[in-house]
């Protein structure tokens, strides 16, 4: 082949992989929901259209719906019994609910009277529908829903306070419809997210004109009917919808790499939502290379007030809520706390964002991939090698403060691969977050920090827009590291046996000051503090 | 004899007894936290005294911090007497053993002193900080959080020249108490001799103090990062040198203030 075709075709298939990692999946479930958000009296009441397919291998006799608000209806939901408000540290002030009031299939057959609400004793997160015959495999089934809501007071993600409204798991949700083994619903769990198909969304949000709205997906239409506002918003391929509503929100936007990314903050946040912005463009572009690019068209984040703090930290397809405060270092100072969040959000864009694992069966495969992500991303913001006196360099290594936490306490951590009622609120964090980012590190130190990059970069790109389990995350692992490794190194490393040679250990130092300096400068320290009680 | 120069001269045992209390209470917390550091086995050894101090909420080092404590504690309990011992060698020439002598008798004198200038300077920070937080809660209505903040911040400026004139009128108490011998009179006296020239004069002196142990504390780092080796000699020696040039600075502010007041 001559030099010139070589390039030619060189070229198609570099535009045909781009135009791949571009291209969003077609999906076989579609939500319409029209929905008004009475700011006042913080409720919601919608209807709801829903058509999708039964992409599984056999007849479907019943639907399950995750009705996650009722997770604040009362202290006996399976989300309280499970300390769930130990996550955002907050109490159930105002119970939030929310209720189906009609459920009709499009032939008209109502299915409210046979649903059944008490799936699990004391909790209604979730409704089981009979169908009133089955619905065979590739048939299409559309279901008209009416609902009302009352958010709570904001507790553990979603809810109001005072005039900020984030609105979370707040529409009857289709449980996910495994290929093979059917419904794969649970109750909404203390310590557990979520888990979907991906579908397209149409949602019109009607409420009060003085209020801005960031939500997932993207703006197609605005109308204003007096004081009210509708926002038509569309969103293909994901796997949620979330909104937050706040009337003092300022925009900042950007584009990156063709998505447009857009920071709403409250007034007086300029300096933040600017800190923000800078470490998801970097995001965008640095995990975008490794894990495949960000596909969607935006990308919005939520800085909450300060008294809305409960709702800060969360992922959603094509949204995050960050946090913080009004101000913020200047971009050439590290301020990892805050990054970290704006980092790790991000991150869960890919791992449960496209990647989407079960959240409440795997929870490292999301949150311990997001984990290692974003400890990637602060390298890569900071610098390495470590140094106070490098310019923008954090003084230490995001891992080495990652393993301290890990091995600060000396009960042992269980294994990283239960699902999340397995864990206590103690163990979730070293367990799901920690060991598995620890784990990684020690994987890249031990045999070089580009295996296990390729390694995680195609799991990322086989698992792009599908559910995978950790078998699969292993089989990546496999096809780089040899046949077995998984089993033999890996998943004992996860799982925490004292034998595994990956579990985290010391990291080697660049260069240390010995003993004697560190105790002559925490002489000097000792002296100066004391110095200051006044002799 | 009245120059502040030649009373500070005269104080120079003093206030080598001051240096070495100091050096003595921070030999423990000091090895326990360096002790601490090299024991973690979680943290790369690479990371330096400041780094650490960030991760202290990570680490935890108890043993550390109670010694740390106790330290704090008994630096307290001993700062009056080492004080007032400067000061009665700064007013007249005498072996140190009868200026600590001199010093035991206005112990709880100096006690009172302390105390009071401290209920002193908690009214004058509760005060401003409820106008603070008054300032806070009446801009609520702007729902800018930047806005409430800042302009809550303005209202509480008073409340650090509270705190430097709580500080400057300490220091001319303990003067006057070894000038003067009942506490009261010497509160009285110091009240009515602590000008706006001296709270300044306080704040420059103490500013100075904080700067050369920060930059006691920062220097050696830095030079050893430029260099990239490690000499624990040249550090303790340079972190000695500062802590003794700190010792001598607040002495040196001490003798210039009984200059002022004994004439
Ligand atoms: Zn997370």
């Amino acid at each position: 082949m001559s030099q010139t075709r070589l390039a030619l075709v060189f070229w198609l298939l570099a535009l045909t992989a781009h135009a791949d990692d571009r291209a969003l999946p077609r999906t076989d479930q579609r939500y319409e929901i029209d929905v008004t958000l009475d700011p006042a009296s913080h409720t919601l009441v919608g209807s709801e259209r829903i058509s999708f397919v039964n992409h599984s291998q056999r007849p479907l006799r019943e639907l399950y719906f995750h009705l996650y608000l009722n997770a604040f209806r009362d202290h006996h939901s399976v989300f309280m019994r499970e300390g769930g408000t130990q996550l955002r540290d907050a109490r159930l002030q105002q119970p939030g609910h929310i209720e189906i009031t009609a459920l009709h299939t499009q032939a008209g057959a109502d299915l409210l009277p046979s649903a059944q609400a008490e799936l699990v004793p004391g909790d209604r997160t979730q409704l089981r529908v009979p169908l009133p015959a089955p619905l065979s495999p590739r048939a299409t089934l559309v279901v008209q829903v009416a609902f009302r809501a009352q958010l709570p007071a904001l507790l553990a993600r979603s809810g109001y306070a005072g005039e900020f409204h984030m609105v979370a798991q707040w529409f009857p949700k289709l449980a996910r419809l495994d290929e093979t083994s059917g419904w794969t619903s649970f109750p909404y769990h203390g310590l557990g997210e979520f888990y979907a198909d991906f579908a397209d969304y149409r949602v019109r949000i009607t409420l009060p004109a003085r209020f801005v709205v960031g939500s997932s997906g993207a703006l197609t239409n605005t109308e204003v009917h007096g004081t009210l506002r509708t926002d038509e918003l569309s969103a293909s391929a994901v796997h949620d919808f979330a909104f937050a509503a706040y009337p003092y929100f300022e925009r900042v936007e950007q584009r990156v790499q063709g998505v447009q990314v857009r920071v709403l903050a409250p007034r007086g946040y300029a300096a933040a939502a600017q800190r923000q912005l800078r470490v998801v463009r970097a995001g965008l572009l640095s995990l975008g290379a490794r894990f495949g690019r960000y596909p969607y068209a935006t990308l919005t984040v939520i800085i909450p007030p300060r008294d809305a703090d409960a709702a800060a930290g969360m992922e959603y397809p094509t949204l995050f809520v960050s946090g913080g405060p009004w101000w913020a270092l200047p971009a050439a100072l590290p301020d990892p706390a805050q990054d970290f969040v704006t980092a790790h959000e991000l991150a869960h864009q890919w791992f449960c964002g496209m990647i989407a694992s079960n959240e409440v069966a795997y929870p490292m495969l999301d949150e311990g991939l997001a984990q290692w992500a974003t400890l990637l991303q602060l390298r890569e913001l900071y610098g390495s090698p470590p140094s106070l006196f490098a310019g923008r360099a954090l003084p230490i290594d995001p891992f080495d403060v990652t393993r301290a936490v890990y091995l600060r306490r000396a009960d042992p951590v269980p294994s990283s691969l239960l699902a999340v009622d397995a864990y206590r609120f103690e163990t979730l964090a070293r367990a799901v977050y920690l060991r598995p980012a620890l784990v990684l590190d020690a994987l890249a130190t031990i045999h070089g920090e580009e295996r296990v990059q390729r390694a995680l970069s195609n799991y990322a790109h086989a698992q792009r827009f599908r559910h995978p389990t950790p078998v699969d995350l292993f089989a990546s692992f496999d096809d780089v590291y040899g046949p077995g490794y998984s089993e033999q190194q890996l998943r004992p490393a996860l799982s925490g046996t004292p034998t595994a040679t990956l579990e985290p250990t010391r990291a080697a130092a660049a260069h240390a000051p010995t003993e004697r300096s560190f105790f002559a400068e925490a002489l000097l320290l000792a002296q100066t503090l004391l110095q200051g009680l006044g002799p | 004899m009245s120059s502040a120069h030649a009373r500070f001269t005269q104080a120079g045992p003093a206030l080598l007894l001051t240096y070495l209390t100091k050096l003595t209470l921070a030999l423990v917390p000091a090895y326990q936290l360096s002790h601490a550091h090299h024991a973690a086995p979680s943290i790369a050894p690479s990371v330096d005294l400041l780094t650490w101090l960030v991760m202290l909420p990570v680490l935890q080092p108890s043993a550390a911090r109670d010694s740390g404590l106790v330290a704090g504690v008994a630096m307290l309990a001993l700062a009056p007497l080492l004080r007032l011992t400067c000061l009665s060698s700064m007013v007249q020439r005498a072996p140190l053993r009868k200026h600590v002598a001199v010093a035991a008798t206005h112990y709880l004198g100096a006690l009172r002193v302390s105390l009071l200038c401290i209920a002193y300077a908690a009214t004058c920070i509760a005060a401003i900080c409820a106008t603070g937080i008054g300032v806070e809660t009446a801009l609520a209505f702007t729902h800018d959080e930047r806005l409430r903040d800042l302009a809550a911040l303005a209202a509480c400026l008073p409340l650090g020249c509270a705190w430097l004139h709580a500080c400057a009128l300490h220091d001319v108490a303990s003067t006057q108490l070894v000038l003067r011998v009942d506490w009261r009179s010497a509160l009285r006296a110091a009240a009515h001799a602590t000008s706006l020239r001296i709270v300044v004069q306080s704040t420059l002196w103490s500013a100075a103090g904080a700067a050369l142990g920060l930059a006691g504390l920062l220097l050696p780092r830095a030079l050893l990062h430029a260099h990239g080796h490690d000499d624990s000699t040249a550090v303790l020696l340079y972190g000695q040198l500062t802590a003794l040039a700190v010792t001598l600075l607040r002495g040196r502010w001490l003798a210039s203030l009984v200059a002022r007041l004994s004439r």
